[in-house]
């Protein structure tokens, strides 16, 4: 048995799968966000994974590199996020993004 | 960032010391005291003021180990410098143009390095005392320290660039110190022409640099010095680039006709003027021809450029200062005409004659304008014509003064005496009658002035004024006497050549191919004669107060304006200048602010969730977001593996 | 400390293997409890396990820097972020989101539609492999020297990061709407 490329990138792609999913189907603010930090995360898997199953040695660490850049966006998004979730919250005293109000 | 020290110097018992080393540790001293004192002293006016001349101390002692080493040399006049890099920006491949940032330490350097950094000393010791009272001292201080670094980075440049960058640190130096006092309309006003005047100097550098890296692809100085002559840019190009750099000069050494700035610079407090003048801006442009003289050299009709402007800024310079009733002003115009002599001396040939020059210059001016400070500050008027009678008053610095005026005028054996001497004896082997009679001429004229200005400070009576009593005028002490004492002495001393036999000062600056000047007698005995002529000259004249004839007063009101070329240059502003002005900041307004008003308010627009989340339908969106990412994928995907089933 | 490989080879050795295989289970189990739990607080308490079993993975596959990151930085950062804004706002209650909506199937339509799409690149394609198997550079090298300016955008989004959830752990509650809205900074 082997963990190859494939392996991971499927993890990767999962991942990423419920992260779209928390992000369309969940009303909270605060899990879409959440949502939005998975697939973040499975892009960073997907970096790492490339670095070091694909495309050579030279560049094993470029997709490190890259995985850190991802996160750090990541970051940046949840803080914006999570302050449009503060906002929401000061109007109606609840998370919820119901479809019909948006 | 790699630091790489290159000594290129044959191993000698005083080479272990690193000239090189020690430029650095000056150059740099002055940027981390203003460091230090901008972010941790900058509450306390004691402590910074106290850093300000620890650290210049420090770099004084530098420049001097510098002065000493390449004295002491034994090869000094054909040791190449040595560089130190600390920066190399490449573009492309290892043949490409590398930018070295760099410091370089020769002869030139050494002296006009230790120049900056005692006059700098001495200046901000004699403000510890004169600025004691006044609201923004640590701000002066940190102006004083910026211009020391601009000025030493100018001096230590290794290449156009660089230069060009230390000009622009000057030019804006230079506004902060004539603009210091703010408070002031015409402080303002004469800061803002300094800088528009400089700034001219540097966009016309930049042009020289653009034009030198075009057709020579290199702009070090050292690696310049075999190429100008070599034919590779004719001689017309040559020629259009040394009036690029000239122009630069001139703006900084305030030539014909960009001196307007120069009687400006008398709105700076005194110390600070004391600098721009021996040791500040003034220098810089003397420097840069100095520095760039291959080019000129290279170029006959440059140098002749050099000298026709520069003998007639030295003979406008000196008649508008007979003419001046404001004392910092006149002395201000006496500058003006010494650094025309300066770049005239290196028009004829006389190179190491006009640094030896910048040198013996600096401590007289420096002094003059020191004492003009406590002048000025104990008579409580600006204007000669309300002063008089200080010779019975001020029993210490008369004496200083009186040694600055005949260090200045030319009188043996004072300062500038041994070098216009030489300036002159070089003029007389060239045999140009136009060159000696100017030089003459400059010489008793300027003897002329200072010593008007020293009579009508000194002798005669003391005009009474309103609300001014005579008797509470107090002389100079402690540091104010100590520094403007240190400058007279160097005044005395600074033109004593052949020390020990070892180092002639005109020897010790030299460029290759010109020829170092004999002293005549009879060049000695001609300057004396100017000299000792205009002084009595002037002595008579002003001390008894000769009235002027009234025929006389609309030449002395049009030389007392510099003959409205001030004038002329406001008027041509005012003309040219703001119509296109008006039209830029239409486009300004309407253009370009519309256009960042339209992103700003659209990021406003976004920032308000409140408004939008309540419009949009979050979820339709992404599905249908996602929905575009698959059926952009499916096409890329379907496309990739068209390509690479074709590839194999 | 695994060892990371010169070559660009799967991982062969049976631990290592099962070491991967469990982490890439546990990450998607917390993964999908965290988008499916209803108290909040779980969730994101489900959310930093799925951080932490992510580091744990590049323990296996990526430079130690990297694990020390996401482990001390990113989960850290966002787990305070989180935590903090829920303080703040419910005071760490249970959220009040109402009941299954019926976009939850439309949304497991579009998660399946991503799966099947990377199972389609996977399937079809053979990723070409293997330039040339050159030096290995370590990740400090290789941020500092070909990403510098990635570096030092990554450094301040970072700082700004960690002083953003330092605040927000420390500020106090928001203000409620009843109390005549409008922000605390805008003077009448």
């Amino acid at each position: 048995m082997t963990a190859g490329l494939n392996l991971v990138l499927m993890a990767s792609a999962a991942l990423f799968a419920i992260g779209a999913f928390a992000l369309v189907a969940r009303r909270s603010a605060i899990v879409m966000v959440l949502g939005t930090q998975f697939m973040f995360a499975a892009c960073g898997i997907a970096f790492v994974a490339f670095g070091r199953f694909g495309l050579g040695a030279k560049n094993q660490n470029a997709g490190a590199a890259m995985a850190l850049f991802a996160g750090a966006v990541a970051v940046t998004e949840l803080a914006v996020g999570l302050a449009m979730a503060a906002i929401v919250y000061r109007e109606h005293r609840n998370f919820a993004l119901d479809a019909d109000r948006g | 960032m790699t630091l790489t020290l290159l000594a290129a110097a044959p191993k000698g018992p005083l080479d272990t010391w690193s000239p090189t080393l020690l430029a650095l540790f000056a150059l740099l001293l002055p940027l981390i005291a203003l460091v230090i004192v901008l972010a941790f002293t900058i509450d306390s006016r004691r402590v910074s003021a106290w850093i300000a001349v620890i650290f210049t101390l420090a770099a004084a002692i530098c420049a001097l180990l510098v002065v000493a080493i390449e004295v002491a040399h034994p090869l000094h006049l054909e040791r190449p410098a040595t560089f130190l890099t600390f920066f190399t920006g490449q573009s492309g491949s290892a043949q490409e143009f590398t930018l070295q940032w760099g410091v370089l330490s020769d002869p030139l350097a050494a002296v006009v390095s230790f120049t900056v950094t005692l006059v700098s000393l001495l200046v901000q010791i004699y403000a510890l005392a004169f600025m004691r009272r006044e609201d923004g001292v640590v701000r002066f201080y940190s102006v004083l320290l910026f211009a020391t670094f601009a000025m030493l980075g100018v001096t230590f440049s290794t290449n156009y660039f660089e230069m060009l960058l230390f000009f622009g640190l000057v030019t804006l130096s230079t506004y902060l110190m004539i603009g210091h006092w703010w408070q002031r309309e015409e402080a303002v006003s004469a800061a803002s022409r300094a800088f528009i005047i400089s700034a001219l100097g540097d966009v016309a550098l930049l042009a020289a640099v653009a034009y030198i890296y075009f057709r020579y692809n290199e702009l070090n100085f050292q690696a310049l010095t075999g190429h100008y002559t070599g034919g590779r840019v004719s001689a017309n190009g040559l020629f259009v680039m040394s009036i690029l750099v000239f122009i630069a000069a001139a703006a900084k050494s305030a030539q014909f006709p960009l001196h307007v700035w120069l009687s400006g610079s008398a709105q700076a407090p005194a110390p600070a003027a004391a600098l721009i003048h021996s040791a500040g801006s003034a220098v810089c442009g003397v420097y840069l021809i100095a520095r760039a003289y291959g080019l000129f050299h290279a170029s006959p009709r440059a140098l002749a450029l050099l000298a026709i402007a520069g003998g007639l800024t030295a003979v406008l310079g000196v008649l508008w200062a007979l003419f001046q009733d404001n004392l910092k002003r006149a002395i201000a115009y006496t500058t003006m005409s010494e650094l025309g002599l300066m770049v005239l001396a290196l028009g004829i040939g006389a190179y190491g004659a006009s640094i030896f020059e910048l040198f013996t210059h600096a401590w007289p001016k420096a002094l003059l304008f020191l004492a003009a400070g406590v002048i000025i500050r104990e008579l409580r008027t600006e204007r000669l014509a309300e002063m008089g009678g200080l010779w019975r008053r001020l029993r210490f610095t008369r004496w200083l003064v009186l040694i600055a005026v005949l260090a200045g005028a030319g009188i043996p054996p004072f300062s500038t005496f041994w070098s216009k001497d030489t300036i002159l004896s070089k003029a007389l082997a060239l045999g140009s009658p136009l060159a000696i009679a100017v030089i003459t001429a400059v010489t008793f004229l300027g003897a002329m002035a200072l010593v008007r200005i020293f009579a009508l400070v000194f002798t005669g009576e003391t005009a009474r004024r309103r609300r001014f009593e005579p008797d509470r005028i107090r002389d100079a002490g402690g540091r104010l006497a100590f520094t403007m004492a240190v400058l007279a002495i160097a005044s005395l001393v600074s033109g004593i050549r052949g020390f020990r036999g070892r180092t002639d000062p005109i020897a010790f600056v030299t460029f290759p191919g010109v020829s170092l000047p004999n002293s005549h007698l009879v060049a000695a005995d001609v300057i004396a004669a100017a000299a000792v002529l205009g002084a009595a000259v002037a002595f008579v004249v002003y001390a008894r107060r000769v009235p002027s004839p009234a025929a006389l007063q609309p030449v002395r009101h049009a030389m007392g304006e510099g003959l409205f070329v001030d004038r002329a240059y406001q008027l041509a502003a005012v003309g040219i200048v703001l119509p296109v002005s008006r039209a830029a900041s239409w486009v300004e307004t309407r253009v370009i602010d519309g256009a960042l008003d339209l992103v700003g308010d659209s990021i406003e627009f976004v920032g308000q969730p409140r408004r939008w989340l309540g419009e949009f339908r979050i979820r339709p969106l992404l599905i249908g977001f996602f929905a575009g990412v698959v059926a952009l994928g499916a096409i890329a995907i379907v496309l990739a593996g068209g390509i690479i089933g074709k590839s194999g | 400390m695994p060892l990371i490989g010169a070559l660009p080879q799967p991982i062969t050795s049976t631990p290592l293997v099962f070491f991967v295989y469990l982490v890439l289970i546990l990450l998607l189990g917390s993964a999908l409890a965290s988008v499916l739990l209803r108290n909040t607080l779980y969730a994101v308490g489900a959310f930093a396990a799925s951080m932490v079993l992510v580091a744990l993975l590049y323990l296996a596959i990526a430079p130690f820097l990297l694990v020390a990151i996401q482990l001390l930085v990113f989960t850290t950062v966002s787990a305070a972020l989180l935590i903090g804004l829920l303080r703040a706002t419910t005071g760490l209650r249970t959220s009040s989101v109402g009941r299954l909506s019926p976009q939850w199937i439309i949304g497991a339509a579009v998660s399946a539609a991503v799966l099947a799409l990377v199972g389609v690149v996977l399937g079809a394609t053979s990723w070409p492999t293997g330039f040339c198997c050159g030096i290995i550079v370590g990740l400090g090298p290789v941020l500092t020297n070909i990403y510098p300016v990635g570096l030092a955008v990554l450094a301040v989004i970072l700082a700004s990061a960690a002083l953003g959830s330092g605040l927000l752990l420390i500020a106090p509650t928001l203000p409620s709407p009843a109390r005549g809205g409008g922000s605390r900074t805008v003077r009448r």
